[in-house]
């Protein structure tokens, strides 16, 4: 049963900005059906009248007063940039022109 | 100094308390079992031999000084590389992530620490936690110290099978659809994930935010307990951890379980189960009555349809996770070519290109499979869903729960499979998470401990499943066991 086709899981993975080969794309459009399939059964069930748990920790809200408190230097921040020049990451150019 | 293969909890503290051997010398002879036995297993990603010594100096000098900071103090341990360690390199097993090292310390770490034990690394891993076999790890596989042609189990491989070859007294993994439990049983040994927001998930890479949860995995329930004592507690960095202190952890001195209800859910037993776990199981309930526990049939009539919620909930929320790995801040930047006349959006291709090759394939597919059921459209469909056959399926334990103290099951249907068998089918793979899904979704406590050897010498465990907060009933439940049977003391043929 082929819930979705190549060109779906292309734009899929364009949402998830990632990139595949020709086998890897007919391979991951295979195994995504076998698991959409699977999943369906979900659809033997009546959920009309219930409500979705989003999370199960019984948590209230923790508040604390707004007080500046240690955090982490720019340094130790910056240590595992891929680029940085006088303290800031850098990345390729996002605008052509300003 | 006498071989520390075989030792429990009690032996190794009883032995640091006695002076019998020292803290420095229980981690070197630790570091010495790993130098001799994980080029085989694979279980360590990095060692941080001279910070354990220093460790372990530190704590003898405190066990001098009188001033021993907890019961754990002196004792090595090591930590999935989930968990972020302040100068310590942190990979999840992902290409992604190498070379990446910490600046700050997960609280599950700090707390250890805090608590006196001795870091000797990092362990293996599937990558970012997605996989039931440690096949997944993008630096080398784990093999199960019971027979090296098989897994140990994922994602925490690395966690079991080091302890089960004991290369440190105690690791910690964490479980999201069963990442502890499976492991510990495949691998002999006994783990436990507590209930969702009894331990801190700050600085634990995260996978899926309403599932992922720490626990500890050891030889035996008494390490265990003393484990979790340290690492849960509230924690302000958390913003869904419980607002509970740490509790204590009191094991009965008998194995005497007069008064208590397990319950057997059937769902989780029958069609399906390889016959010896079956077999294995059916003692285990004969053993518990003979220890004065009452066991009686209970229902979770939704477990069927635990997969198929588990993949589309955990699988969104990993999709979302994830997102934040993108090669600017952190990790392996993979740079798009720049070609003269060529139009390219140089950071759609920086995104996609970092991505596609820092990631193995199962994150791809669970990323993909995320992705499309939150999409424009579907989120109705799939994820609403199955959020709401996850309240279908909290409701049967709260219902199993008005019956029973406890539930006991198998913790996998099969014993350790051989490595490869699984990996051209991911849905295969999926199934055998089947016993242990329910209980993330449910956020929930599950323990499994050992209760049986195959005809094939393979491990076999048992799940106990408790309602929420009450992992106070697993380690009675869990300790009685092991003063009963001896199924946790059995060891691996590993010549050194």
């Amino acid at each position: 049963m082929q819930v979705v086709d190549q060109l779906q899981v292309q734009s899929i993975a364009k949402l998830a900005r990632l990139r595949f080969s020709e086998q890897e794309l007919t391979a991951f459009t295979d195994q995504l059906n076998q698991i959409l399939e699977y999943v369906e059964q979900l659809n033997e069930l009546d959920t009309s009248m219930i409500e979705p748990t989003a999370q199960t920790a019984f948590v209230q809200p923790f508040l604390r007063e707004d007080q500046v408190q240690q955090g982490l230097s720019n340094q130790q921040m910056l240590q595992n940039a891929p680029s940085q020049l006088g303290g800031l990451i850098t990345v390729p150019n996002v605008l052509d022109e300003l | 100094m006498t071989d520390i293969a075989n030792f429990d909890w009690t032996q190794l503290t009883t032995g640091l308390k006695n002076k019998a051997f020292s803290s420095r010398e229980l981690t070197q002879a630790y570091l010495r079992r790993i130098e001799a036995l994980d080029p085989t297993l694979g279980s360590f990603l990095h060692l941080s031999t001279e910070t354990a010594l220093k460790a372990a100096d530190a704590s003898d000098a405190r066990r001098t000084n009188g001033t021993l900071l907890s019961p754990l103090d002196g004792l090595p341990i090591a930590l999935k590389d989930i968990f972020v360690t302040q100068d310590i390199p942190t990979t999840c097993a992902s290409r992604l992530l190498e070379g990446y090292i910490p600046p700050y310390s997960s609280t599950v770490a700090s707390r250890l620490e805090a608590a006196g034990t001795v870091l000797l690394g990092k362990l293996n891993m599937d990558e970012f936690a997605m996989g039931s076999s440690n096949e997944n790890s993008a630096y080398k596989v784990v093999r199960n110290p019971w027979d090296l042609n098989c897994v140990p189990g994922g994602s925490s491989g690395g966690s079991s099978a080091a302890v089960a070859a004991s290369l440190c007294a105690a690791s910690v993994g964490t479980d999201t659809g069963g990442s502890i439990r499976q492991p510990a049983a495949l691998c002999g040994i006994s783990g436990i994930k507590p209930t969702y927001g009894r331990v801190s998930r700050y600085g634990m890479i995260a996978f899926a935010s309403s599932l992922d949860q720490a626990g500890p995995m050891a030889y035996d329930v008494a390490t265990c307990a003393a484990m979790l004592e340290a690492m849960a507690g509230h924690d302000p960095h958390d913003a869904t951890s419980a607002q509970m202190d740490a509790p204590r952890f009191e094991l009965p001195s008998t194995s005497d379980l007069q008064g208590l209800k397990i319950g057997l859910p059937a769902e989780f037993f029958g069609e399906g189960l390889d016959a010896e776990v079956q077999a294995s199981l059916d003692r285990a309930i004969e053993t518990l009555r003979s220890m004065g526990a009452e066991l009686i049939p209970v229902s979770l009539p939704h477990t069927s349809y635990a997969v198929a919620t588990y993949y589309i909930v955990a699988t969104a929320e990993a999709s979302s996770n994830l997102a934040r790995y993108d090669g600017i801040r952190l990790g392996q930047r993979k740079v798009p070519e720049f070609e003269d006349g060529v139009d390219v959006d140089l950071l759609t291709e920086l995104y996609e290109r970092t991505r596609s090759e820092g990631f193995g394939a199962e994150v791809k597919r669970r990323i993909l499979l995320g992705t499309y059921v939150l999409s424009s459209g579907y989120y109705d469909a799939y994820y609403l869903k199955a959020q709401k056959v996850r309240t279908l399926i909290r409701q049967d334990f709260e219902k199993a729960f008005e019956q029973c103290d406890l539930l006991l099951a198998p913790t996998t249907p099969t014993p350790a499979f051989g490595l490869g068998e699984n990996l051209n089918n991911p849905l295969q793979m999926y199934l055998s998470d089947i016993l242990t899904i329910s209980c993330n979704l449910a956020g929930l406590p599950g323990m499994s401990v050992p209760c049986g050897l195959t005809s094939n010498n393979l491990p076999i465990g048992m799940q106990l499943l408790g309602p929420a907060f009450r992992e106070d009933v697993l380690f009675h439940v869990g300790h009685a066991w092991q003063l009963a049977t001896d199924w946790h003391k059995q060891r691996p043929a590993l010549a050194l």
